[in-house]
């Protein structure tokens, strides 16, 4: 803006200085200074990590390497002195040595059964080889005796006190770093875990006391530079430049006092009122001459609260069925499935019934409170599913764990509420939706590592670790205090009489809600532990290939939510994405592997990345009526209580059928009813679509 | 260098995190190195169990009750002297009862064969590494087994050494990431608060270092040039009602 003085065309008043027309800086333009710093902070923090978590798996393997090379001696010298005993008794029948019969099968059949083997081979006593054999490889890989990778050990052979022969047996130094390779796979596990974890925490820190600080400064900066004088800053980083600014706000609040003061003269007002016409279109002044200090960044920390939770839970989610199936049920005598999938079922109802409740529960006593009591029923539900190995008890205590499940959970949405307007609110779920995904990323394949190495019992205990950690973040993050709390609405209540004769309503939810989450749970929760262990997968692979389920979301439910926005294709992506899903698991009719069962977990993540979103606009679009009458939350919450519904319903209605089908025939079933389902949907939807009048809606 | 309360509050939960990790990844590795050598070590005794099984089912073969094995005190003797590691050598018979032994650790009897699955069997006990085969005639009917209990002496060793090395290296690498997080974060920490009092003085009207973000001296001079634009047009505006708007 120009202070040259002269004619001021906007004012009229002559003398004023002649405001310039700018270009308004955007905070888009700004961002970069907050951001970037921040960018820098993270790369630099996960580059050290990656870096020391790869250095010390390496020095493992080079040390697992040198550590073993004594004990493979070892073993290649009893081999070599096993195998000279057979062959001195075969020389005792007066064959000689060259003439032996059978000597590379034998060796062959040694090899097969001593993966740690490279080579065998007998030579006469003047050193010519005699018979040989190698370690099968996979085509183009061979063991090159004379080369480092194979140890080699010389025993005698010898008969009546003569040596008749030498008996060359080679190691195969590889094989311990080959062993050790196989950890790859759980290496690679705990180092994107402790990745997204570091990050998530990260986040957290860096917002709270640097970021939010920083951004906070810029954005009144980007403000002021816009002529918007109604805000100052916080203390925090910086709190030196935001006293500077605040100097400068102030000192031009109190200009316009002064002029507020003097316009307020009654001789003064008539010429005032143009000045100050002009004065508030250009600028935004504090009208009582004080800024306000902008609001502080609390929302940030439902992101790691659900991490934690969701993670406290999941990290069983490997092996429960196991587990559940392994303990005696003291003459109830439930068939075998049903026994495993009754403890699932008891924690997926006790949410289903708990949720509603706990939610206007948490907005009375306040979120803080109904979170650490969420985290502390989850810890105990947790201690007594591993310390007390009693079927009866893991029921009880899955349902406890789901109690304090649901409380978290609506602690956690109403804090989403209570930090964001309607304008960022999508924003905020976001930031649940993407923990959740963390969570599910993560937690299942470290419990089913743990599980492998410490047993089921420490992995809940582990649990109730996390549920305690996730309890004592909320007491220092979280208050009572509900900054935007919605206004009470008059008591509208939802009557299920109003939705009676909505059929989108009721195909939606009976053909699609109720059944994408009856299969989830059905077959991710219950059958893939079920399946996977009964093929012989350890817990680490289940969690492993349980992981893929929450990447495959990840990346795709954005693509898909922006297709169908774009295309306006949602009732399509819900018909293709239930079909999709029971195709998916249809295919264990074919190949019952744990290739086919990692399929199925793909087919399912790919048709819910499809269908997750665009359920929920068509639920939306559908009952806008009602939600005219009485808000579109009850009407929400009746679809999100069927679904959960539905989920409760899957592991024991999988359950059912594996006691009488068998695991793989029950998975077919269960993607059968999911082909059934989603073709019922396409054609009901499309049929009502044609007869209702609400058919533009959706 | 002082160490901000800033950088610290931002890099311990990061520690913290990194030690988990690289404790996590240390004891995977121990793991399943203990693993891979407990394999390495039941197939070397199972080779020593093969050579007495072969030197014991030939009297089987002949038709000779376990107890009639002349040979087999001597071959267990023999396998004994041969790797002082062996703690002993027991030859049972289908009952679980010892027949003929050998070593220093004292014969203990076994549980009935028929209650154990499979041809042969590993354990671990806490004072030895405890291996077995079953003996059978050429009717392949069970005659017997012969158990070796050998010393987990060297097993305990190798895991003891592997684990502390890998435990130093560990530590070493928590200790250099947390410097260089601490370190890494005080040094972006002194950047942005430079930064920030660059601008700060920018706006006191001391001239910007050229070496400042474009963005920021846009947005100072910005901030600079509306803050006063503002004040000229209040102050003018004052001073307009002052001097003319009451007459």
């Amino acid at each position: 803006m120009s202070a040259a003085k002269g004619m001021n065309v906007m004012s009229g008043v002559e003398g004023l200085p002649e405001p310039a027309a700018v270009q308004p800086v955007s905070v888009q333009q700004t961002a970069q200074l907050h951001a970037r710093p921040v960018r820098r902070l993270f790369a630099f923090v996960l580059s050290v990590l990656l870096v020391s978590q790869l250095a010390v798996s390496l020095l493992a393997w080079s040390l697992a390497e040198r550590q073993f090379v004594p004990e493979l001696e070892r073993k290649a010298q009893t081999v070599g002195a096993s195998l000279a005993n057979k062959l001195t008794r075969a020389l005792g029948y007066g064959i000689p040595v060259e003439q032996l019969v059978g000597v590379d099968e034998f060796f062959a059949e040694v090899l097969r059964e001593n993966a740690d083997l490279a080579f065998l081979s007998l030579s006469d006593d003047r050193g010519q080889e005699l018979f040989r054999s190698r370690k099968a490889l996979p085509k183009g890989q061979e063991v090159d005796p004379s080369s480092a990778n194979a140890l080699e050990v010389a025993v005698d052979v010898s008969f009546e006190g003569r040596r008749v022969g030498q008996l060359h047996v080679g190691v195969d130094r590889q094989y311990v770093a080959g062993r050790i390779t196989g950890l790859r796979y759980d290496i690679a596990i705990v180092l994107v875990t402790s990745l997204l974890i570091a990050f998530e925490i990260l986040w957290l820190v860096v917002t709270l006391n640097l970021s939010a600080p920083i951004r906070q400064v810029v954005e009144l900066m980007t403000r002021l530079a816009n002529g918007d004088f109604r805000e100052g800053a916080a203390a925090g980083p910086g709190r030196s430049l935001a006293e500077s600014l605040n100097r400068l706000v102030d000192g031009v609040n109190q200009g316009f006092a002064e002029l507020l003061r003097l316009a307020a003269e009654p001789a003064r007002r008539a010429a005032a009122s143009p000045l100050l016409e002009g004065l508030r279109q250009r600028y935004q002044f504090a009208e009582d001459g004080l800024s306000r200090p902008a609001g502080e960044q609390r929302l940030i920390g439902v992101r790691i609260l659900t991490v934690l939770f969701m993670s406290a839970e999941m990290l069983s989610r490997s092996f429960l069925p196991i587990y559940a199936g392994s303990l005696s049920d003291h003459g109830l005598n439930l068939p075998d499935g049903l026994r495993s999938s009754l403890p699932i079922t008891a924690f997926l109802l006790a949410i289903a019934i708990a949720m509603p409740y706990a939610g206007r529960w948490s907005d009375q006593i306040g979120r803080r409170r109904s979170y650490i009591t969420g985290a502390l029923f989850v810890a105990t539900g947790l201690a007594v599913s591993g310390l007390v190995p009693e079927y009866l008890m893991l029921i009880v205590a899955r349902a406890v764990t789901g109690l304090g499940y649901a409380m978290m959970f609506m602690s956690c949405q109403g804090l989403v509420i209570d930090h964001t307007s309607l304008r960022d609110r999508g924003k905020g779920f976001a930031m649940v939706v993407s923990a959740i995904a963390i969570a599910q990323i993560c937690a299942p394949p470290i419990g089913g590592i743990l599980a492998d190495r410490i047993g089921y019992a420490l992995v809940f205990i582990a649990g109730m670790g996390v549920a305690l950690v996730a309890a004592a973040v909320a007491s220092r993050l979280l208050d009572n205090h509900r900054p935007h709390a919605p206004e009470a609405r008059p008591a509208a209540r939802l009557r299920l009489s109003m939705l009676s004769g909505n059929h989108r309503f009721w195909t939606l939810a009976l053909l699609s809600g109720v059944p994408a989450q009856l299969i989830y749970t059905g077959f991710l929760s219950f059958l893939v532990p079920t399946l996977l262990s009964g093929m012989g997968s350890t817990q680490s692979e289940i969690g492993r290939d349980s992981m893929v389920y929450g990447l495959i979301v990840v990346a795709l439910v954005p693509l898909f939510a922006w297709c169908c926005e774009r295309f306006e294709t949602y009732a399509l992506a819900v018909g293709l994405g239930g079909m999709l899903t029971g195709l998916g698991l249809l295919s264990l009719q074919w190949n019952p592997s744990p290739q086919a069962v990692v399929i199925g977990i793909a087919a399912l993540a790919l048709g819910h990345s499809m269908s997750i979103s665009a359920q929920l606009v068509l639920v939306t679009r559908a009952t806008r009526e009602e939600a005219l009458e009485v808000g579109s939350g009850p009407v929400l919450g009746v679809f999100r209580l069927m679904e959960r519904l539905g989920a409760a319903a899957g592991p024991v209605a999988a359950g059912l059928l594996v006691a009488s089908l068998g695991a793989p025939r029950a998975t077919v079933w269960l993607g059968g009813f999911g082909v059934v389902a989603s073709a019922l949907f396409t054609l009901a939807f499309f049929l009502t679509g044609r007869l209702s009048p609400r058919s533009h809606a959706a | 260098m002082k160490i901000s309360s800033l950088s610290l509050r931002i890099s311990l939960p990061i520690v913290l995190v990194s030690a988990l990790a690289i404790g996590l990844t240390v004891f995977l590795n121990v793991g399943k190195l203990e693993r891979t050598l407990a394999e390495v070590e039941q197939s070397r005794l199972h080779f020593t169990l093969a050579d007495l099984q072969d030197n014991l089912e030939t009297g089987l073969d002949l038709g000779l009750p376990i107890r009639g094995l002349g040979n087999a005190q001597a071959a267990l003797d023999f396998e004994t002297r041969a790797d002082p590691d062996i703690l002993s050598i027991s030859v049972v018979d289908p009952e679980g009862v010892v027949v003929f032994h050998s070593g220093s650790a004292a014969a203990t009897p076994v549980a009935p064969l028929g209650s154990v699955k499979g041809a042969s069997w590993n354990r671990r006990e806490p004072d030895a590494l405890v291996a077995g085969q079953k003996l059978s005639n050429n009717f392949g009917v069970t005659a017997g087994a012969v158990v070796m209990r050998y010393s987990p002496r060297g097993h305990d060793r190798f895991v003891q050494a592997i684990s502390s090395q890998l435990g130093a290296a560990a530590l070493v690498a928590v200790l250099l990431s947390s410097a260089g997080f601490v370190f890494g974060i005080q040094v972006l920490g002194r950047r942005v608060s430079g930064s920030l009092r660059t601008m700060e003085d920018a706006l006191q009207g001391q001239p910007l270092d050229p070496r400042t973000d474009a963005a920021a001296q846009a947005l100072v001079g910005r901030v600079s040039q509306t803050t006063a634009s503002a004040r000229a047009e209040l102050d003018a505006a004052c001073q307009a009602l002052s001097s003319g708007g009451a007459s």
